[in-house]
């Protein structure tokens, strides 16, 4: 199978880093994108498998990039999985009505089982 | 004379609650105790992560005594995931009451898969787990996501609080028109005189507290509030050293359950104000002790004591720590504002020298100033000035707030002024006059104003930003991109300081130039 390509977008560098490390390089190619801008970008242009999405970013927040992924042409077909510290119901809803695949609230899961999620996504 | 005073209320912020936001959380969910949740998750999550990384191996190896002082900080870590959980959880129920989507489920197979899931915990604790469902009835009209969540605190409690070799019976079975499940344990107990408490939030049972040190007495409150909303009933009898046996009542149609509704009285919500209080100094006092814990495992770690550490070793460890300080800092600015909010922050006022106060807070900066390349002036007034009625630490925390400001806030090499005047009510009136940005409270002491002006030439705030800057768990975008760290909470606190002193603080700032900031305190 050839490489996954994995998109985060992430503004926390030690976080992203951390993730980064965790998968294994010979199967997956992350690419890492600190705010949002750089990470519409980078998804029209890597065409990546699959997007990792935090909520909170600088510049703006990601439910609106979220928005804007899916209304996109060359995007919208790409799954998303939200990966955020916010995580109360109604978050998880508005998420998942815009169209995420997953929500992971970052705090409840450990950096293997993150990976586990978004590479079982990514082979869908 | 010392005189200690306790003052009732601190300083309304003129925003109104609403608009205490983080800017960048604004349009997505902006209330106090969700963004306080989300700050204290950010560092947990790096923190647990950090540890997932060590204990992986990815970093390098770890000697058998240094994982066990990191799985003991994983625990901690834990721990401290469950208590912001829990208490994001209560809150939502106490705001909004339980929300519920109901259809009709097949609960024997929801118990079987729970069984499963607690066999692992059950053979650790020696225990057997029963099923038995002789009327073999199993369909339900209830939310099945909440009630597997009941059912399965229950299952789990049935295990923990019991001593060697325990057996749990569930037993499901039909009771008019609902169908009622049992749990029933050979377990503790519930101590006689504890049982009218046991569904009450926070409540721990006293021998319960004993065997599992753990938990923050909410799931029970919780069960009650989702069993009693989906029209059921939920009861227990236990004597000590027995047992206990908690019976649930669920309502079998959906017409059954439409009726238990219109007769369902919802609860009034708690009062916003109320509820943050609680989340605030229920989490401060949580969460002292596994960060404090959490602290020394490090250190340990760090001291190479257990054994040698590689440098991606030492880089995890460090950011691990700083993650921790970070948690440190939130829970001590969230524990001022329990206690402003509460009234029980102290003034301890006594005639002080104000420049004395000064002196000491720019001296303690000497160090990190040169560490940033950045020059740090103190002009100290050649003639002691007048003496100022206040609290001499907590004008210290004031000081020490502007001044660390004004260095992290400005690039290496810049200018930091630190100067102290004399000012009259007609020349503060008049600048509250002149400037849109400045409202001042208290301007009519009849012997007139210290000012502390700390002036820097650092990156600025936005004019959009100036409204807010004073409001809680406030950030500036900017600030926020630049990774500094900080908690948003530290001139709210500043200003209630300053305000229960009788004083004002106010700014200019120029984007891109600097700012200054003033605060005031009236003359004895």
């Amino acid at each position: 199978m050839a490489k996954r390509k994995i998109l985060i977008i992430e503004d926390e560098k030690s976080l992203a880093k951390l993730i980064y490390q965790a998968f294994d390089p010979a199967l997956y190619e992350i690419i890492l994108a600190g705010e949002v801008k750089e990470g519409m970008k980078k998804a029209i242009f890597e065409k990546p498998d699959l997007i990792v999405l935090d909520i909170i970013l600088a510049g703006n927040n990601g439910f609106r990039l979220l928005a804007d992924l899916k209304s996109n042409q060359e995007t919208k077909k790409i799954p998303v999985i939200i990966l955020s510290n916010l995580g109360q119901a109604e978050e998880i809803r508005k998420g998942k009505e815009l169209g995420a695949i997953d929500y992971l609230v970052k705090a409840d899961f450990s950096i293997d089982e993150v990976v586990k999620r978004i590479t079982d996504a990514s082979k869908k | 004379m010392a005189t200690s005073k306790k003052v009732n209320k601190p300083t309304k912020p003129k925003t109104p609650a609403a608009a205490n936001l983080l800017p960048t959380v604004q349009d997505v969910k902006g209330d106090f105790i969700t963004i306080a949740s989300h700050q204290l998750r950010t560092p947990i999550s790096a923190i647990r992560w950090s540890l997932d990384t060590l204990l992986s191996g990815r970093a390098g190896e770890l000697s058998e005594k240094q994982k066990e002082v990191v799985l003991e900080a994983y625990q901690n870590n834990k721990f401290m995931v469950k208590v912001v959980n829990d208490l994001l959880r209560v809150s939502r129920v106490d705001e909004k009451g339980v929300i519920l989507s109901p259809q009709y489920f097949d609960l024997t197979k929801m118990i079987n898969e729970l069984m499963v899931l607690h066999q692992a915990l059950a053979k650790a604790s020696n225990c057997t787990l029963e099923f038995s469902n002789p009327d073999g009835l199993t369909k339900v009209f209830a939310d099945s996501v909440e009630i597997q969540a009941v059912i399965s605190n229950l299952i789990d409690n049935a295990i923990r609080y019991s001593k060697n070799k325990c057996c749990v019976k569930i037993n499901l079975k039909k009771a008019g028109d609902y169908l009622l499940l049992t749990i029933k344990d050979t377990g503790i107990g519930i101590l006689q005189k504890q049982q009218s408490l046991v569904f009450s939030k926070f409540f721990r049972g006293e021998n319960a507290m004993k065997l599992q040190t753990e938990g923050m007495g909410v799931n029970l409150y919780l069960a009650k509030k989702i069993i009693e909303a989906s029209g059921g009933k939920i009861e227990f009898v236990s004597s000590e050293g027995q047992g206990t046996c908690f019976s649930i009542y669920l309502p079998t149609t959906k017409e059954q359950y439409d009726l238990l509704q219109a007769g369902n009285i919802k609860d009034d919500p708690l009062d916003i104000l109320k509820k943050e209080r609680e989340f605030v100094s229920i989490t401060v006092h949580e969460l002292k002790a596994p960060l404090g814990i959490t602290k020394w495992s490090l250190e340990m770690l760090k001291s190479h004591k257990p054994g040698p550490l590689s440098t991606d070793q030492l880089e995890l460890i460090d950011q691990i720590y700083r993650g921790n300080e970070r948690l440190l800092v939130l829970v001590r600015d969230l524990l001022n504002l329990s206690k402003l909010q509460e009234g029980k922050f102290e003034i301890e006022s006594r005639l002080i020298q104000f420049e004395d106060v000064v002196s000491d807070v720019v001296n303690g900066f000497t160090v990190e100033a040169a560490r940033k390349k950045t020059k740090l002036i103190w002009n100290k007034p050649k003639v002691a000035l007048p003496k100022i009625s206040a609290d001499p630490n907590r004008v210290a925390q004031v000081a020490t707030n502007l001044v660390s400001n004004a260095i992290k806030y400005t690039p290496d090499g810049g200018q930091v002024n630190v100067s102290l005047k004399k000012m009259s009510c007609q020349e503060l009136k008049t600048i509250d006059a002149d400037s849109p940005v400045v409202d001042l409270m208290f301007t009519n002491n009849k012997n007139g104003y210290l000012v502390l002006a700390v002036k820097d030439t650092g990156i600025g705030i936005s004019a959009e930003d100036q409204k807010k800057l004073f409001t809680r768990f406030f950030r500036s975008k900017k600030v926020l991109k630049s990774e500094t760290e900080g908690t948003g909470l530290g001139l709210y606190i500043t200003k209630s300081i300053v305000n229960l002193h009788q004083g004002d603080i106010w700014f200019s700032s120029e984007l891109g130039k600097g700012s200054t900031f003033y605060f005031s305190l009236p003359i004895a």
